[in-house]
Formats: C-alpha cells, sequence, structure tokens
C-alpha cells in the first residue's frame, strides 16, 4: 500500500518536471542565454524566483531550458537503446542457432569496454555537444539491455506453454503479438525506467567535465560546473541544479521500483 | 568443466584482440593529424612540412590502416611493446603502470569500504520482517543512488577542504587524500550494491525452504548467513565484480576533479591531446581487465551453482 502511494507520487512529481522543462515558455519570461549584467548575481527574490548567475540571467529560465536538454535527450537515449535492444534481442532468440551464438557474442565484445570510457572516446571521435552526446551513450547502453531482453525472449520461447502453442499450429507473428510482447512489456518499462535515470548521470557527469553540452547553453552539469567559483558566496547557483538533478534521477528511480508488480506483499 | 573455463580463456583471447582491433580504427577516425600533432610539440612555430612528413613515416601513419594494426599486433604480441607515448616519448607501458596503482589502489578502497556498507543494510533489509525498517533502508539506498558522483565530490571538497580546511582535496600522497575521493565514490555506488543485496537476500527469504528451515528451529543467524546469503551470493557478486571491474578501469570523473594521477585520468589527458598509443594500450588494458572478470564470473558459477555445469554441458545458456 506504502509501495504504491510512494510510487504513484513520485510518477506525478516526474510528470510535473518533465512537463515544466517541455514548455518552459509557460512558467517564465526570461530567455536562457539573455545576459543582464544589472542583475548578476542577485539572491532568490520574487522578480527571479531562484536568483540570477554571474552574467545576470534568470537562474529558473536556465534550470527549465537545462532541464529540457538534459531530460529531452536521455529520453532520446533510453528510446533508441531499447529499439535497438528489443531488435536485436527478438532477431536473436528467434533466429537461434549460429546467428544467436554470433549476436550474443558480438554483445559481450561491446560490453567489455567500461560504458563512460567507451563514451569518451566516441564523443571524441564526433565532435564535441549534445549529438555526439546522444550518439555514443546509445551505443554505450544498448548491449546491455538487449541481453536481459534476449535472455527473456529465449526463455519465454522454451517454455512449455508456447511450446504447446506452437504444436497447435500458431503462427510466428500471432505468437509475437499475443505472447511474447505482453510478457516483455513490463521488463521494456523497467529497462527504459533505468536507462532514463543512469542517462541523466551520464549527461550530466560528461557535461560537467566539459564534454556535452557547449556554452553559453544551459544544461544541468554544465551549470553547477559554471557555478563552482561561486560556491563560497552564491551556493544557490549549485544548489538549484543538483537538487533539479538528484530529485528527477530519484524520482524516476522510485517510480520504477515502488509500481513494479512485486511479488511481495 | 575445466575445459569450459579453457574455451572461455579462448574466448577472452578472442575478444581482446577484436577489441584491439576494434579500439585501433576508432582512435585513427579522431579528427586531427597525428603527425602534425607530434611535430607541433613543444615548438613555439607551426612545424616545416617535411618534419610531419618524416615524423609521418617514421611512425608508419602513411600506411594503410591494416597493415599499421598488423605492426602494432606484432610488436605487441612478440615484444610485448606496446609503442611509445607520442607525447611524453616514454613508453606506453611504463606511462600505465606509473599509474595504474593509483587507481588501483583507490578502488580497491572504495570497493571495499562499499562491501561493509552495503552488506549488512543490504542483508538487513532483506531479512527483515520489518516494513518501516526495509522501507527506510531502500529509500536511503536510492538517495545515496541519485546523488551523482561530481557532486558529491564538488559538495566534499567545499565542506571539508576549504570551508573546514580538514582535508586535502588535490593528490594522492598520503592516507588523508584518500578520504574525500573514497567517501565520494562509495556514497554513490553503495546505494546501487544495497539495492542489489536487498533484492537477491529478498528473493531467497521468500522460498519455502527457508519457512522450513526457521521453523524445524534453526537459529535465526544460522538461517539467514547459511541458507539465505549463499544462494544470494551468485547474483550479488556477479553485479559486485562488474563494479569492481569499473572502478579499477579508472573511474575518470573522481581522477579528473581531484587531480589524482590514475589509469582514467591518463586516457581522458590522452584523448585530449590525441596519443594514440597510449588510449589503445588503455583500452587493452581495460579489456583484460573485464575479460578476467568475466572468466572469474563463469568459475564461480561453476563453484557456487553446480546445475551451470549441466546446462553449459548441452551448449546453450539462457
Amino acid at each position: 500500500m506504502t509501495r504504491t502511494v510512494i510510487g504513484a507520487l513520485s510518477l506525478t512529481l516526474l510528470a510535473v518536471i518533465v512537463f515544466a522543462c517541455a514548455f518552459p515558455g509557460l512558467f517564465t519570461n526570461y530567455e536562457p542565454n539573455a545576459i543582464n549584467f544589472a542583475e548578476k548575481l542577485t539572491q532568490p527574490n520574487q522578480i527571479h524566483l531562484l536568483g540570477t548567475d554571474e552574467l545576470g540571467r534568470d537562474l529558473l529560465t536556465r534550470l527549465l531550458y537545462g532541464g529540457r536538454v538534459t531530460i529531452g535527450s536521455s529520453l532520446l537515449i533510453a528510446a533508441c537503446s531499447i529499439l535497438i535492444s528489443a531488435f536485436w534481442a527478438a532477431v536473436s532468440a528467434y533466429q537461434g542457432g549460429i546467428w544467436d551464438e554470433l549476436m550474443t557474442r558480438i554483445l559481450d565484445i561491446l560490453m567489455i569496454i567500461p560504458a563512460l570510457l567507451f563514451a569518451l572516446l566516441l564523443i571524441s571521435i564526433f565532435e564535441p555537444g549534445m549529438r555526439s552526446l546522444v550518439i555514443a551513450l546509445t551505443i554505450v547502453r544498448w548491449p546491455g539491455y538487449a541481453r536481459i531482453l534476449r535472455g527473456q525472449v529465449y526463455s519465454l520461447l522454451s517454455s512449455e506453454y508456447l511450446v504447446a502453442a506452437r504444436a497447435l499450429g500458431a503462427g510466428s507473428v500471432h505468437i509475437i503479438r499475443r505472447h511474447i510482447i505482453p510478457n516483455i512489456t513490463m521488463l521494456i518499462i523497467t529497462l527504459f525506467g533505468l536507462s532514463f535515470a543512469s542517462s541523466i548521470l551520464s549527461i550530466s557527469s560528461l557535461s560537467f567535465l566539459g564534454f556535452g553540452v557547449q556554452l553559453p547553453h544551459p544544461e544541468w552539469g554544465a551549470m553547477i560546473n559554471a557555478a563552482r567559483p561561486f560556491l563560497q558566496t552564491h551556493p544557490f547557483l549549485m544548489l538549484f541544479p543538483s537538487l533539479a538533478i538528484i530529485i528527477t534521477i530519484l524520482l524516476a528511480n522510485l517510480s520504477l521500483r515502488f509500481l513494479e508488480p512485486s511479488q511481495e506483499h | 568443466m575445466k575445459q569450459i573455463i579453457i574455451r572461455k580463456i579462448f574466448l577472452g583471447f578472442f575478444y581482446l584482440f577484436v577489441i584491439s582491433a576494434v579500439a585501433f580504427v576508432m582512435v585513427r577516425q579522431m579528427p586531427g593529424d597525428p603527425a602534425v600533432l607530434i611535430a607541433n610539440q613543444g615548438r613555439e612555430t607551426e612545424a616545416p612540412s617535411e618534419m610531419v612528413e618524416q615524423i609521418r613515416r617514421e611512425y608508419g601513419f602513411d600506411r594503410g590502416l591494416v597493415e599499421q594494426y598488423r605492426c602494432w599486433l606484432q610488436r605487441v604480441l612478440f615484444e610485448g611493446d606496446l609503442g611509445y607515448s607520442s607525447r611524453t616519448k616514454r613508453p606506453v607501458l611504463a606511462e600505465i603502470q606509473s599509474s595504474l596503482p593509483a587507481s588501483l589502489r583507490l578502488g580497491l578502497v572504495t570497493f571495499s569500504l562499499t562491501l561493509i556498507i552495503s552488506f549488512p543494510l543490504g542483508i538487513l533489509a532483506g531479512v527483515t520482517n520489518n516494513k518501516i525498517l526495509d522501507l527506510c533502508i531502500q529509500s536511503m539506498a536510492w538517495i545515496n543512488y541519485s546523488v551523482p558522483v561530481f557532486l558529491l565530490a564538488v559538495l566534499l571538497i567545499w565542506i571539508f577542504a576549504v570551508d573546514l580546511q580538514l582535508l586535502p582535496a588535490i593528490g594522492h600522497e598520503t592516507g588523508k587524500h584518500y578520504v574525500l575521493p573514497v567517501a565520494a565514490l562509495s556514497v554513490h555506488l553503495s546505494g546501487w550494491t544495497t539495492q542489489v543485496i536487498r533484492s537477491s537476500i529478498r528473493e531467497i527469504s521468500e522460498k519455502p525452504y527457508i519457512k522450513f528451515a526457521h521453523a524445524k528451529g534453526l537459529k535465526r543467524i544460522r538461517v539467514i548467513l547459511i541458507h539465505t546469503l549463499k544462494p544470494a551470493l551468485l547474483p550479488i557478486s556477479t553485479a559486485l565484480l562488474i563494479q569492481l571491474g569499473n572502478l579499477v578501469s579508472g573511474s575518470f570523473i573522481i581522477e579528473t576533479i581531484f587531480a589524482w594521477n590514475g589509469v582514467g585520468r591518463l586516457l581522458v589527458d590522452s584523448i585530449m591531446a590525441r596519443d594514440f598509443p597510449i588510449i589503445q594500450g588503455i583500452l587493452l588494458y581495460t579489456g583484460v581487465i573485464f575479460v578476467l572478470i568475466n572468466i572469474l564470473i563463469d568459475s564461480l558459477y561453476f563453484f557456487l551453482d553446480p546445475t551451470t555445469v549441466e546446462r553449459l554441458g548441452r551448449g546453450r545458456t539462457s
């Protein structure tokens, strides 16, 4: 009972954050990159709800537009990596035999290189920027999900009721539509959520080190890095983007964990 | 069983071969002409084109990709020579060896601390009947996991190095230098491992044979440690060993923030400087680490779960 309440609450709050970041214009009248030296480093007040940064840019505005970049690309990475991995897993498990063996080996090889190092290398091959970050993180993430999904599809295919269904003459399309897809939907949703949360972590970490969004565009990790010199005098500059990252990841994880239909009672 | 392990080792070598080839091709796709970069090193003015050409021939950059890879592989296999760093002119092996201990020590200390934190908490949350306690531990674990490592690092530096001036923020000479980076890494990591341990333990402790063990009057501690923990150890150690691999291949975020001269930072610096031999060397090193860890995980399965042998014997694992 408590679990469901926490989960539903987290999911609602997460939806509010995503909505606010998707339509920042509804919540703020400022431009994210508009410089205004007259109002630099103001404390949070009624005009600037979260204050302004060292160039007089409204922090709330930058937070919302930055969230659009962080959350938007995390969703994109999650969607792309799940799509690729589901396709790979389906072909691999369905074909079986030598194809399955080969495709699984390719996954093994891709997974041997540590994810973030691999992403870093890929980013430096393309030019640094958000597009390369999204491509790199998608390439890095999908093999792990493909492996989990393949395992699931494979064990479904060898389960007794599917053997029976096939013996009764059910075709591939029917089996995939009626038996495979409904059975892996929950797993795909879980993986999507996990991927979303870990992508936010990776994007903000890499942007913090300067490998993601390029200045002056806002992004949560990059904003934290920019706020470092002002930590002592204006801690709110770092506090708000940090809270944004932590709360978003936490909400994603909590709604995932607590809404998952579980065997625990 | 021996046969299967030997097969895994051969497979590991094959993986390393593929990884090194992929790494070679990838590294060569980076923008920037390595010959020009090497020639311009330490010079005030642009290097003359004859010099660039000479370096290109000397380093073999003018030959085809396959030919270059063949030469590199030949030297690695027969002479154990990974080449020379184009930035410092020192052998790649020496460069990696000098940054390896820092990464290994940081990784192992963090890993041990993570285990010390997450095992008691994870087991407690997994076996307890108190729902509030379980919920508290789980929430704490998720909060820990949701705080990015770099953020924690910056906050810890601010509090303990700048504000209170208790601990050093940069370098890795004394034990005191370990406190902040290890704390930043293990808080984040223990959030994840506590969750893994909790759910594995919880799954086992709901099984009928555990209820039976309790019912026949065994001591609770014995049921937890022997009947529950032992079978749960398999999924737990798989998850933990992969984290260990990530740690010892250099947590480059922490190493960059704390100016810690480890493998991760060496890689970041080398990527910035287009130091191809070093990048390839490090990728090979991380490849070796992960192949070893995979073999370790497979061997663990044989020791902890005898049914694996039977399943593998039939040729396929699911």
